[in-house]
């Protein structure tokens, strides 16, 4: 198979509103496929993994490009890209877990075309940007021929390349909550190289109650751990309610880990290695946002 | 030390500039009427007998202008290896056969009108394939029953040397020097380990590529990257049957070699498909193809015993080599000597035992690669010279200075082996390997940093440091020839036409810098043209280190000659007697008088004036002897122990090449050298499955540094002066590759006590090994 | 089924029709002859075939040239001139920041990138700048110094 040409045809459809995406869509159904940033369909397209009769870009779709806060959270729209998002003085402010896992993915070029929405949907498990959604509770919102609907995304991320997408659906936001005073997160990436995708990847967030006490926990873990990442609420629960020491941070990743299911033939590390690691990782995220919670401001 | 104009300045390089604007200059920027795009058919199976190969479905695809395979192809076995002619490669590999033997084996080829019909092409062509029983391990390969790879009656060596296919045996050799068993009783320790080292692509940037057409007069054209035009020419006339008059070679610019491209892999098919359709064809690998289907780096399992005394003397090294040469045989030979040839001849010790054997196996083909076997060699010797020092409580700096070869001296090895066989005697003109161990410690800061790390930091993270010293012999000697052309024009600038094959690595502009210097012109009025077999003299290629050696003396040579006769014109001119003149400045002065007159008034008069002639000459070299290139390499690494990762802080190389000609090209040829070796050692890796097959053949999967990722790098350039080299040059491509494994694996041994015998040094296997030796601990209480 | 596209490259508009499985690389090199942009892997990992596409660089082996329609598009050719050339040009060569200059193109196109919105780059900000584009030659250290050195003096200029 050839990287130098596209092999397959297809036809090219550009439309300027989701509603005449959705129609494409439902037109051609499974013949048809979108791009957005094209950095993994056209990946998987030159290989021959898949062979769309249709392509539709949604990168003309004004509507699906914005990041916006409202009270409760942060809106962005599903083809902003990883440029943009780094460059957000609002995310780096706010919601300093979603610029690190940004940043942390891929290279200039690719954070230039890549979309936060093609991540999200082409739902390869090592896949930087939804662990650090899943830590803020985010959720997927979708628009179809039957109107919109949503679901928390980790709902929405199924498997490998499965998604909670019906056919003639697309994704055109996601909406993350806003972290709760007292919060401190953390992203952490082990790679072999810098450009490369993730060994593993683990996203978590701390949020205190008044008296020190842990009020709430989200530990996520991905990078080829399962069929998608895994969020621990085992993890989650023995951090809950309890006083933030060391020893206990240690048993709760040790249980993050013991829910991972790493596949057998992995190129970048052994399911072994894979599991030990967490352990290491998860720990260090999480002293590393208790360290922010105390800081204060830095989330 | 003399003083020079040219040499020694870090010029630009002359292309620089137009590479830097985009010119199209590679071989894929041009584009010919009616050119054809070529593609290959891999074979899927590690090892398999092709029954029969079904073509005519995609022959009658509209726009397929040609395919080819063993039915319609000549059996000509031949060796793929760019080598000097008899190579020292076996002849065991045909443009098609009705066998494959690694998964990525040529089975079939198409020529279309565009690279999508050939694709398509591809599909088309059913083969079918009885698959037989593979051999992956290079342990098992000669075991009895083992699959026998190379059952064609025709595979055969063209020189008389070892050879048994029968038995997957590629090659053998043994030597020893001195009495290795005696050596080993008059040591106070002794120290044996098992190494293994791993395969790597070279990942030029620019995959193979070439353009075969024919010119009006029917000659065929051959536009490729590649390391060695001359033997491209050589081997493609054998393998198409025509008479080399009938083909040219033209090197353009070259996107990297690295070894990879000393190899004639593609030319041959893209020259038939040219052939028997009369248009132009292309044939360019795509990234994927690159590491399915080209060289690797022959991988090696090795067993080293060393014996020292407590004052520090070695007593005794032994060596025995396995090397895996994948399914096909080029280098196989030559790289494995190289792990005593050009590796050996370091180590001040009387008695050595090197015993080498490299076996056929169902994996990708070894090839040429940077550091070619003395790489491999280095990593052993470097850890065993570590291990050594640690035995007799002597600081590795002082051990290594202590057990290396100084100016003066000799090998053994030399005279015992080079890497085709026999070997030279000879005695190392010219080492500052001395002060290369002086100076790179004390910019290192190796000993304050050696203290420091005594005690480490409580947390995870542990620092080490680790050194090595390294040699690589330039050239094959007695065999390696190298010439060049010059002529001078009526401006009084040259064009200076070269064999000699740049391939990034600066070539065209040491060589020019080296004819400047020689006739006292600007490098600007050397207009250099390289590498064309119908305009360029002979020169083996770019390989074994030895173009600014050798195709620099050569250049020098033929710079001399024509100042001979720029001399006597200007005596003719100034009524002088010609001893008495000298070239300064593009113009002839006399020491007696004191008058002067301009190349340009030279060459005007030799063009148009009196006894007209062509002021212009050609010079060549061979090889006599291999000179010797000295590093001296410091390493400092900080490990993860909770995670393994080992990341390389800072890392040091004084380097001996003689006389820098161009010091910055040379500090790059360093550093370029250096980051592959330290990418190797950690992240650089094939994955195969259980079937032979490559499992991450992309730059996604298989991972080579870029910038964030490269520690600080320090380039100390310590100059001799080696009298057979143009100006006191020797050689600097090569030997800073073979580094980083050892002063790697050190460095982490001192960090965190683990010495790591097999590569590449990944986050799993540090982890692993610590583990190990903890268990190790708890047992020991 | 071919489409008809328009845009701005090296400051010229083109319009040209395209099939939309043609990958922008190969409309550059090919139906513009434009060869500075190279091929080197054709799935975004080494940044050989860098180009600026509204002055953001991106790889052009993973765009498809139907998306680049209405686009400005700048490759190596697009910068400097034969006889002014491009302070980042000029840089590479006297740093010795190109060995093979298989890479050089992309590289200086992504370190025009950077420069164009941070003139004072650290060290760091380089190095990921750079980080999409492989060298197996240079080992980096003469392209850093060289991009350092471009920044010194076309802060220089401006002033
Ligand atoms: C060199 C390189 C490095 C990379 N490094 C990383 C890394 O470090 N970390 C990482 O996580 N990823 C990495 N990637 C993968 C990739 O860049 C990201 O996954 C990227 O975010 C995909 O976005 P895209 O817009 O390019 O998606 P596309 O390729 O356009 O689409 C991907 C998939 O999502 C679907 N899709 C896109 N948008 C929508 C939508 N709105 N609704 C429904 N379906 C949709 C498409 O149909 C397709 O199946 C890398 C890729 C490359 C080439
Ligand atoms: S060819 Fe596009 S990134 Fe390598
Ligand atoms: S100079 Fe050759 S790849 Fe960079």
């Amino acid at each position: 198979m050839g990287t130098r040409i596209l092999l397959n045809d297809f036809e090219y459809f550009e439309p300027e509103t989701i509603s005449d995406a959705i129609t494409i869509l439902a037109k051609y159904r499974k013949d048809a496929k979108l791009i957005a940033g094209g950095t993994d369909l056209l990946v998987d397209m030159k290989k021959g993994k898949i062979k769309p009769k249709y392509l539709v870009n949604l990168m003309k779709i004004l509507d699906l490009r914005y990041i916006t806060k409202d009270k409760r959270g942060l809106r962005i729209g599903a083809t902003t890209t990883f440029r943009e998002i780094t460059a957000s003085k609002l995310i780096k402010r706010e919601y300093p877990l979603l610029f690190e896992a940004a940043e942390a993915m891929g290279t200039v070029q690719i954070r230039n075309m890549a979309t936060i929405g093609g991540n999200i949907c082409n739902a390869i498990p090592s896949a930087e940007i939804p662990p650090a959604l899943v830590a803020l509770d985010a959720v997927a919102k979708i628009a179809g021929r039957r109107g919109e609907r949503s679901l928390p995304l980790e709902e929405f991320l199924m498997g490998i390349g499965k998604i909670a997408l019906k056919s003639g659906e697309l994704l055109t936001e996601v909406y993350a909550r806003s972290p709760p005073p007292r919060s401190g997160t953390a992203f952490l990436k082990l790679s072999r190289t810098t450009a490369d995708l993730a060994t593993l990847n683990v996203a978590v967030r701390v949020t205190l109650e008044k008296n020190g006490a842990c009020k709430e926990a989200r530990v996520v873990v991905g990078g080829g751990v399962g069929p998608t990442l895994i969020r621990s609420k085992k993890a989650e629960a023995l951090l809950k309610g309890k006083v933030l020491k060391e020893p206990l941070i240690e048993k709760a990743a040790q249980a993050a880990s013991a829910q991972l299911k790493p596949r057998p033939t992995s190129i970048r590390a052994s399911p072994l290695y894979k599991i030990e690691v967490c352990k290491v990782l998860v720990k260090r995220a999480l002293l590393k946002a208790l360290e922010r919670t105390k800081a204060g401001g830095a989330r | 030390m003399r003083k020079f104009k040219v040499v020694g300045k870090s010029v630009p390089k002359v292309d620089a500039l137009a590479l830097a604007q985009g010119k199209p200059l590679f071989t894929d920027d041009i584009e010919l009427r009616g050119m054809l795009h070529a593609k290959i058919l891999w074979s899927p199976h590690a090892h398999a007998r092709i029954k029969n190969i079904d073509t005519s479905k995609a022959e009658a695809l509209p726009g397929v202008h040609a395919v080819l395979c063993y039915k319609n192809v000549p059996r000509v076995i031949h060796t793929t290896a760019g080598q000097g002619w008899p190579e020292p490669s076996p002849y065991d590999i045909v443009m098609f056969d009705n066998k494959v033997r690694y998964v990525g084996d040529r089975v079939a080829a198409v020529a279309a009108e565009t690279e999508e019909i050939a694709e398509r092409a591809l599909e088309l062509i059913k083969v079918e394939y009885e698959p037989l029983p593979a051999v992956f391990d290079p342990e098992r390969a000669m075991d009895k029953g083992a699959p026998v790879i190379h059952d064609e009656p025709d595979c055969k060596y063209i020189i008389p040397v070892f050879y048994d296919p029968k038995h997957n045996h590629c090659a053998h050799i043994d030597l020893e020097v001195g009495d290795f068993e005696q050596g080993i009783k008059e040591a106070d320790f002794v120290v044996e380990c098992k190494f293994k080292t791993h395969h790597e692509q070279h990942c030029s940037l620019e995959p193979h590529t070439c353009i075969c057409y024919f010119d009006p007069a029917g000659r065929l054209i051959i536009r490729t990257s590649n390391q060695v035009p001359f033997h491209v020419r050589r081997i493609v006339a054998q393998c198409l049957q025509v008479p080399e008059r009938m083909i040219r070679v033209i090197k353009p610019r070259i996107g990297g070699g690295f070894g990879g491209k000393q190899e004639v892999l593609i030319e041959e098919v893209c020259a038939m498909l040219a052939m028997l359709t009369k248009r132009p064809v292309r044939l360019a690998y795509t990234r994927e193809e690159e590491f399915v289907s080209a060289r690797v780096r022959h991988p090696m399992v090795m067993w080293a015993k060393t014996g020292v005394k407590k004052d520090g003397t070695i007593t005794a090294i032994q060596l025995k080599v396995l090397s895996n040469a994948g399914a096909y045989g080029a280098h196989a030979m030559t790289v494995m000597n190289n792990t005593c040839a050009k590796a050996l001849p370091l180590f001040r010790c009387k008695n050595i035992k090197w015993v080498a054997d490299a076996v056929y196996t169902n994996l990708l083909p070894g090839g040429a690669y940077r550091g070619y076997g003395v790489t491999q060699a280095a990593f052993p010797m470097g850890v065993m010279m570590d291990e050594m020092a640690e035995a007799i409580g002597m600081d590795p700096v002082d051990f290594w200075k202590l057990n290396t070869i100084k100016e003066g001296e000799t090998s053994p090895i030399f005279k015992a082996l080079s890497e085709t066989g026999r070997g030279v005697e000879m005695i190392v003109e010219s080492c500052s390997l001395p002060e290369c161990i002086d100076k790179g410690a004390e910019v290192f800061g190796w000993r304050e940093k050696r203290e420091r790390y005594k005690k480490q930091s409580k947390g995870p993270i542990k620092h080490g440091i680790g050194m090595c010293c390294l040699v690589q012999g330039g050239t094959v000697p007695l065999i390696d020839m190298a010439s060049a052309y010059a002529k001078m024009n009526d401006d009084g600038s040259f064009n200076l036409l070269i064999g000699a094959t740049d391939l990034g690595t600066g070539a065209d502009t040491v060589l020019s810098q080296i004819f400047a210097e020689t006739l006292d012109i600007p490098v600007e009025d050397v207009i250099v043209y390289p590498s064309d077999t119908d305009l360029t003299p002979f020169d083996k290629g770019a390989y074994a280190s030895g173009t600014t050696y050798l195709s620099g003396m050569a250049v020098l040579r033929t710079a001399e000659k024509i100042r001979e006769q720029i001399l006597g014109v200007a005596a003719d001119i100034l009524g002088e007697p010609k001893e008495g003149l000298r070239i300064e400045n593009k113009g002839v002065v006399s020491g007696k008088s004191g008058k002067r007159v301009e190349f340009s008034q030279i060459i005007k008069r030799a063009l148009y004036g009196k006894d007209q002639f062509q002021i212009g000459a050609t010079a060549s070299e061979f090889s006599r002897l291999p000179p010797q290139s000295f590093a001296a390499h410091f390493a400092e690494v900080a490990v993860d122990t909770e995670t393994g990762q080992v990341k390389v802080l800072s890392y040091v190389a004084a380097v001996d090449c003689g006389t820098a000609v161009n010091p910055k090209l040379a500090e790059g040829q360093a550093e370029g050298a250096i980051l592959n070796g330290i990418s190797y050692a950690l992240t650089e890796e094939f994955i195969f499955d259980d079937r032979g097959r490559v499992l991450n053949p992309s730059f996604t999967d298989y991972k080579i540094f870029s910038a964030p990722d490269i520690p600080k790098i320090t380039t100390i350039l310590v100059p001799s002066y080696e009298p057979t080299g143009p100006y006191g040059a020797k050689t600097v491509g090569e030997v800073n590759i073979n580094g980083p494994l050892p002063a790697i694996s050190n460095a982490i041994y001192n960090a965190v006590g683990i010495r790591l015998y097999e590569t590449p040094f990944t986050p799993e296997r540090v982890l692993n090994a610590l583990k190990e030796k903890r268990k190790s601990k708890i047992k020991q209480r | 089924m071919k489409k008809e596209i328009e845009f701005t490259i090296n400051g010229e508009r083109r319009k040209l029709i395209v099939k939309p499985n043609e990958l922008l690389l190969n409309v550059i090199r090919e139906d513009l002859g434009l060869t500075g942009t190279k091929y080197g892997c054709g799935t975004g990992e080494c940044g050989a075939c860098t180009v600026l596409v509204d002055g953001e660089p991106v790889v052009s082996c993973l765009t498809l040239a139907v998306a680049a329609d209405k686009k400005t598009i700048t490759t190596i050719e697009g910068i400097g001139t034969s006889e002014n050339p491009y302070p980042l040009q000029l840089a590479f060569v006297e740093t010795g920041a190109v060995q093979c200059g298989f890479c050089t193109p992309g590289m200086i196109l992504s370190a025009k990138a950077l420069l164009d919105k941070n003139p004072n780059p650290t060290e760091n900000e380089i190095k990921q700048a750079i980080a999409g584009n492989l060298c197996r030659c240079t080992g980096y250290v003469k392209i850093i110094e060289a991009i350092k050195l471009a920044a010194e003096r076309m802060r220089g200029r401006k002033r």
